[in-house]
């Protein structure tokens, strides 16, 4: 049992008054309750030491239990779904790759569809038939270019016979060049013959080259 | 209670009532008489403030049982200057020295209190000192801490405990009237010799 323990730290006093007035400061008090007792009591309880504070882990230790299982659950909830493959595209790819990653096979984003992608709208083959279209071309036009490279390189025509050649291969026969031009002295003398006689008779050139039409050189009308 | 202190301060820390009210009932009564002589009307708060404040912390402190009790006075004391910033301080207006000039002194100490002075009239006279005498008289004398250990509850080196508790006893000695002349104590005559018969 303990007991109450008074100490005097200095054994005497020095006056004899002095030494009533501290005993009677520190004179022991009745046993039992003190005041401000129950108060004290009541704040050990509330935040007291183990016993109480188990107490109150307690809502914290269930509320961790029931975050663990709703973890657990969409967890579980999320795999089943991934393993059916219908989550949208892009998660069941995410899904994927993470799941593979601890050891767990799910379909990836299009294996849900089967062969539907192959006979899908015909875009692959028409990929495919465009391809190979342009590429046809592509190799046509490759052999023309050397051919027609070939022939620049090695055809003894010079001048214009040369560029003829050239371009009949390369026009596929379509190019003119090289043909002889239209003779153009009859033209010319012609036109030149013409100028002359309008030009000395003055106002007979617009009825000249009109044939007639021209009201040019007639007299005015009032 | 100084064996049986580290079994009561490890039951208290397991939550034992019975333990921390042994620790309680210890301090409290010296606790009361601190404040209500420097703290006033403060005091009852800061009491319940303070044991607040230690069962929050008992499970940090390290020490035997007189740190125990500088601990608490300590807190005591931060609480109490906590207080004061919101309340003026109300000194205990009791007048005991003129019944004090009426009574010889006596060699029988224990016996002029239970004949001279109350408790209470006592720590009103020792609340009538300047406030560092008095609270060092108190730590001193009432609470029972010794130099170094009441230095570390007012902040200050015991050496400016010990002086401020010999001009405590002074002023002291010069608050009581004169009176007739007093018997000097005898030798081997204190309490323990009443008892004994």
């Amino acid at each position: 049992m303990v007991t109450m323990r008074w100490r005097r730290t200095e054994a005497t006093a020095p006056d004899p008054r002095v030494a009533v007035v501290l005993a009677a400061a520190a004179a022991p008090t009745e046993p039992g309750p003190q005041p401000g007792e129950a108060p004290a009591l009541a704040a050990f309880r509330t935040a007291a030491p183990t016993p109480n504070r188990r107490t109150r882990m307690f809502p914290s230790l269930k509320a961790a239990a029931v975050a663990a299982t709703a973890t657990g659950a969409l967890l579980t909830g999320g795999v089943a779904v991934a393993a059916t493959g219908a989550l949208p595209g892009a998660a069941q790819d995410t899904a994927r790759t993470m799941l593979g990653t601890v050891g767990v096979t799910v379909p990836g984003p299009a294996d849900a569809a089967g062969t539907h992608p192959a006979t899908r709208g015909k875009s692959a083959a028409t990929t495919t038939d465009s391809a190979t279209a342009v590429a046809a071309p592509a190799t046509a036009a490759a052999t023309k270019g050397q051919a027609v490279s070939g022939l620049a390189t090695t055809t003894d025509a010079t001048g214009r016979d040369k560029g003829a050649a050239i371009s009949a291969l390369a026009s596929e026969g379509r190019s003119k060049a090289g043909l002889p031009h239209p003779t153009p002295t009859a033209t010319a003398a012609a036109t030149t013959t013409k100028g002359a006689d309008e030009s000395s008779t003055g106002r007979s050139t617009a009825a000249s080259a009109s044939a007639g039409h021209s009201s040019t050189g007639t007299a005015h009308r009032p | 209670m100084r064996e049986d202190f580290p079994d009561l301060l490890a039951a208290a820390r397991e939550g034992d009532d019975a333990a921390f009210t042994t620790l309680f009932r210890s301090v409290q009564p010296v606790l009361l008489r601190y404040l209500r002589t420097i703290g006033g009307r403060l005091a009852d708060d800061v009491a319940a403030e303070t044991w607040v404040s230690v069962v929050r912390g008992i499970e940090r402190f390290r020490g035997d049982e007189d740190g125990f009790r500088a601990w608490v006075f300590t807190i005591a004391r931060a609480r109490l200057v906590d207080a004061r910033r919101t309340a003026a301080r109300t000194p205990v207006p009791v007048d005991v020295t003129a019944e004090l000039a009426e009574m010889p002194a006596t060699t029988d100490v224990p016996a002029a209190v239970d004949e001279l002075m109350s408790t209470e009239a006592a720590l009103a006279l020792i609340g009538r000192l300047p406030p560092d005498q008095a609270e060092a008289v108190l730590l001193r004398h009432v609470v029972g801490l010794d130099p170094t250990q009441a230095a570390a509850v007012l902040g200050k080196r015991p050496g400016a405990v010990r002086i401020a508790t010999m001009r405590g006893l002074a002023t002291l000695r010069a608050l009581l009237p004169p009176t007739a002349p007093v018997e000097q104590p005898v030798p081997g005559c204190n309490a323990t010799d009443r008892a004994n018969g």
